[in-house]
């Protein structure tokens, strides 16, 4: 399994014709690093890597309230989990036991 | 007045509180706040997660006043003409106005403005979006229609997903806080889990099982239908039939995507194409039977009892375990036509709908689906609640005894 970063990853060289396609699916590029433009299609990008990568690619997730990072397969919800393994803000589980976690919410600046 | 309905009680009123979707939103505000290279944004994703709710949130938190036409307004050309136009041009006067930044165009649910038939609707918005002055914001379930590729060319697309369950468990928390009634963790998760990341249903899950509780455990909540996933008809019968033991069938059941009535005749149907043998039929019919005790005492809003339908259900379709044999189903349920409604009520909760629709800013089909199932419950269980409701959402008698008297 790859994992890659949301704040920007590294691929290996993959040519030209999918580094085109993979700029018009909504990653940028910028000094070797490859930057997320635009999350609509994000499962789309997802399983096209995992595709030319011929290996299960996620992306790890970042705690809002923590800023840490962790993965989806640590999570309790992993099977219920309609958004599993892409790149989202979420709640680790040890902040998930936070009983004012929602006020925490609130006060964030997201 | 006390909205009694938990999703409209807790409903958001600042984008802060609009929860999930943190990069969906920080796009939209920016789009709404920024100088904006397209003049209309659509929002769009799956039903109760927060889209006309954040465009309310952000109206409120940078002083629009929202102009909102819905797809019980509009579908033809002149219709959106008549309303659209002086609310986008009217923009100028109020731009000097210190109260409000102006008007902010809202086309709730666009699918279901011109899902089916269009005279002309989608051309016309695509106009009024060209001259506006103003934001114009649409929302939508699934931009997928034909229909809709011209309002694709000329939006902003932001795209809205299912809410991550740690945090609707932490806003279900909170709700109870605020209700006063103590709950367990693993009875909020399992809430949250069972929305698939839905809100609106978390929320009205949670209303209705705290409904006449004080406290709300893990086992309460244990035996609800799962929502929005599972096993469609055909897989559930074939599944519970084939299944090894009643447990087995349980599970299946756990997870179908059929309501229980529906299950409950159409196990009825097919149980003589299982069971060939006389002994072991009657059998199962006394099992289905006392199913069908248990779902009417149900109706007095028990959902304990729920348990004990899903046991016997199960029971009746595992008395031979391993002697399946594949046959054809028998589907729809035979008995249906006895239990479907006359034409006369159907115009009745048609009229109903459409008020709650207009009131809480929501489609006739989720009125339908998750207000009206709560709004029966009131008016037969809270007479004074019922008639503060009643009056909100002007409903005329026949309206208010329908309410009270179906199940
Ligand atoms: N993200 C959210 N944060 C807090 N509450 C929410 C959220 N999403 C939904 N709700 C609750 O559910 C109710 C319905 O939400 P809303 O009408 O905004 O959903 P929607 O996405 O517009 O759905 P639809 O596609 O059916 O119109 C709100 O009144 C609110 O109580
Ligand atoms: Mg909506
Ligand atoms: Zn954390």
């Amino acid at each position: 399994m790859r994992t890659l970063k949301k704040q920007g990853f590294k691929l290996p060289y993959l040519g030209k014709e999918i580094f085109i396609k993979l700029t018009r699916m909504g990653l940028d590029y910028e000094q070797g690093i490859f930057l997320i433009r635009d999350l609509n299609n994000i499962e789309n990008i997802r399983d096209f890597l995992s595709e030319i990568l011929n290996e299960k690619t996620v992306f790890t997730q970042i705690c809002l309230i923590c800023r840490k990072d962790f993965l989806c397969t640590e999570c309790k919800h992993y099977s219920e989990c309609p958004t599993k393994d892409l790149p989202l803000p979420c709640i680790c589980e040890k902040c998930s036991q936070k009983n004012n976690l929602y006020e925490q919410y609130l006060k964030l600046d997201k | 007045m006390d909205n009694l309905m938990w999703v409209e009680k807790y409903r958001p009123k600042t984008v802060a509180e609009v929860i999930g979707n943190e990069d969906a939103k920080a796009s939209f505000t920016n789009w709404l706040i920024k100088k904006r290279r397209e003049k209309a944004v659509l929002l769009y994703g799956p039903a109760g997660i927060g889209k006309s709710t954040l465009v309310y949130a952000a109206a409120h938190d940078f002083k629009y006043n929202v102009v909102e036409m819905n797809a019980s307004d509009i579908r033809t050309r002149k219709a959106i003409m008549k309303m659209a136009a002086p609310a986008v041009s009217l923009s100028s006067l109020d731009e000097f106005s210190f109260e409000t930044k102006g008007n902010l165009l809202l086309l709730d649910e666009v699918d279901g403005i011109f899902g089916q038939q269009d005279r002309g609707g989608v051309g016309a918005i695509v106009k009024i979006i060209q001259n506006s002055r103003i934001p114009i914001i649409l929302t939508a379930n699934n931009i997928e229609i034909q229909k809709l590729r011209p309002l694709k060319k000329i939006c902003h697309l932001i795209r809205f997903r299912r809410v991550r369950i740690p945090l609707i468990v932490a806003f279900l928390r909170r709700i109870c806080q605020a209700e006063n009634i103590p709950a367990e963790k693993e009875a909020l998760e399992i809430l949250a889990q069972n929305s698939l990341g839905d809100v609106r249903s978390a929320i009205n899950d949670l209303q209705t099982f705290c409904e006449s509780r004080k406290i709300l455990r893990k086992d309460d909540v244990q035996f609800i239908p799962l929502r929005n996933r599972g096993f469609n008809i055909y897989d559930t019968l074939k599944g519970m039939f084939s299944a090894n033991s009643s447990v087995e069938a349980m599970k299946i059941l756990n997870n179908s995507l059929i309501d229980y009535d529906t299950l409950l005749l159409s196990i009825h149907d097919n149980l003589p194409l299982h069971y060939k043998n006389p002994e072991k039929l009657a059998i199962a019919y006394e099992a289905l039977s006392k199913a069908d005790v248990f779902r009417g005492r149900i109706q007095n809003e028990e959902w304990r009892l729920l348990k004990y339908v899903f046991e016997f259900l199960s029971q009746s379709t595992t008395i031979a375990p391993g002697e399946f044999q594949p046959f054809n189903f028998i589907f729809p349920p035979t008995k249906r036509y006895l239990l479907m409604r006359t034409s006369a009520e159907r115009t009745l909760l048609k009229t109903i709908c459409t008020r709650i629709g207009a009131k809480c800013h929501v489609s006739q089909k989720t009125a339908n689906s998750e207000y009206l199932p709560f709004l029966k419950i009131i008016f037969r269980k809270k007479s004074d609640q019922a008639s503060q409701l009643a009056k909100w959402l002007r409903l005329d008698n026949s309206s208010i005894n329908y309410l009270k008297k179906t199940n």
